[in-house]
């Protein structure tokens, strides 16, 4: 069929060849690639200058379907390489996508010092509540009495929130999302990428074939009805405020957009100083 | 096909469809219907039956998870006579 034969807008953008993704029927991480390659696209961002760095997981692959610059780094241990590849080259616009996992389990420490330094990379969290490629374990996000795989009698740990985090450890902007406010998560990944600073998004997506299964959440579908139907949008609150109940209330919004000096800004204003000093010192 | 006034041209590669249903499901206009036939993955894939109703709201296309609809609006001429005010509301079901 010649309809076959169109090309999308989003084709300059993605490797086609690669598609179908991997991921699962019904998985929201397909939207937040969407989302993203329409953020990059607004935000008019030369595709030589955009670096992708993602961990270990089912959000890790996202990259690979990038048709920019990109790296598959050890489990963890994206916001390292990012912060690298940001001051070594601080012209770069350096993005860490990673799931929930990988960024607050195994790289946690490295994803508070990253936002304490305010380094001006943005990093996407995509919230699927369990450890959705190695099978279903119980993570740091998982809600409490969810059924997982080690937890087949209900989660009995307190689960983290992840926007208190980021705003606790000093980032410069921070929102929530969910996969079902398509535009808004669009505007706000423009927004993340434009941002001087460390800018932290989180997206809560679904994850059906795995946790919803097990927790009998039913079909894709009704996982994203449920979704749109517990999520309210409340900007600027407090995040310490920002619940994450999955079956009362989802607080979505912004909740942080501060100026600060970033990183790599510090870091040259120092270089150039010591620099004149150790002139000085050797005129 | 060419008499039916039309907004949009909807273009989906059923090759990347993974049948999550999810167009079917979140358009207003109910375009899309689950058809019988299935893609080389095993997938059944959506058509849209009723592409003539469709407004290009493009909720399908940001939802899509596949990145596997593309909305081509084709009449600007239709969207300014339907977004006049004086103009009628031609045709259309409710939404929902």
């Amino acid at each position: 069929m010649s309809r076959e034969k169109i090309k999308f807008p989003l084709d300059g953008l993605l490797r086609r060849d690669r598609f179908p993704h991997l991921w699962c029927q019904g998985c929201g991480l397909g939207i937040i690639l969407g989302a993203f390659c329409r953020a990059v696209q607004e935000a008019d961002i030369d595709l030589d200058r955009l670096v992708v760095i993602s961990g270990i997981g089912c959000a890790a692959r996202l990259p690979g379907y990038l048709n920019c610059d990109s790296f598959h780094a050890t489990h963890g241990r994206a916001i390292p390489l990012a912060s690298g590849a940001k001051i070594a080259n601080p012209d770069l616009k350096v993005v860490v996508i990673g799931g929930d996992g990988d960024l607050f389990a195994i790289g946690g420490n490295h994803f508070l010092h990253a936002a304490r330094r305010n380094i001006e990379i943005s990093v996407i969290c995509s919230n699927n509540l369990n450890y959705g490629m190695t099978g279903g374990q119980q993570g740091p996000t998982t809600p409490l009495q969810a059924l997982t795989k080690t937890t087949p009698f209900g989660n009995w740990e307190e689960p983290l929130n992840l926007v208190e985090l980021a705003a606790a450890a000093g980032a410069a902007y921070v929102a929530r999302w969910t996969v079902t406010h398509t535009q808004r998560l669009t505007r706000s990944l423009k927004k993340g990428l434009e941002k001087e600073g460390f800018a932290f998004i989180e997206v809560v997506s679904p994850c059906p074939a795995i946790y919803g299964e097990m927790n009998e959440q039913g079909s894709a579908w009704q996982m994203w009805e449920e979704l749109e139907v517990v999520s309210r949008i409340q900007d600027s609150i407090l995040p310490s405020e920002a619940s994450f109940d999955l079956h009362e209330r989802i607080i979505c919004g912004e909740f942080i957009d501060r100026e600060r000096v970033g990183y790599t800004l510090r870091l040259r204003q120092n270089r150039n100083m010591a620099r004149q000093e150790v002139l000085a010192g050797y005129g | 096909m060419d008499e039916i006034e039309r907004w949009a041209h909807i273009h989906i590669r059923n090759s990347e469809c993974k049948g999550c249903r999810f167009c079917v499901e979140i358009c207003p206009k109910r375009v899309y219907e689950m058809t019988t036939t299935y893609n080389e993955q095993g997938y059944r894939v959506p058509h849209p039956s009723h592409e003539e109703e469709c407004i290009v709201c493009r909720r399908c296309e940001t939802a899509c998870p596949d990145l596997a609809i593309y909305i081509e609006r084709v009449n600007t001429r239709l969207m300014r006579l339907h977004a006049s005010p004086s103009s009628q509301m031609i045709g259309g079901r409710r939404c929902g």
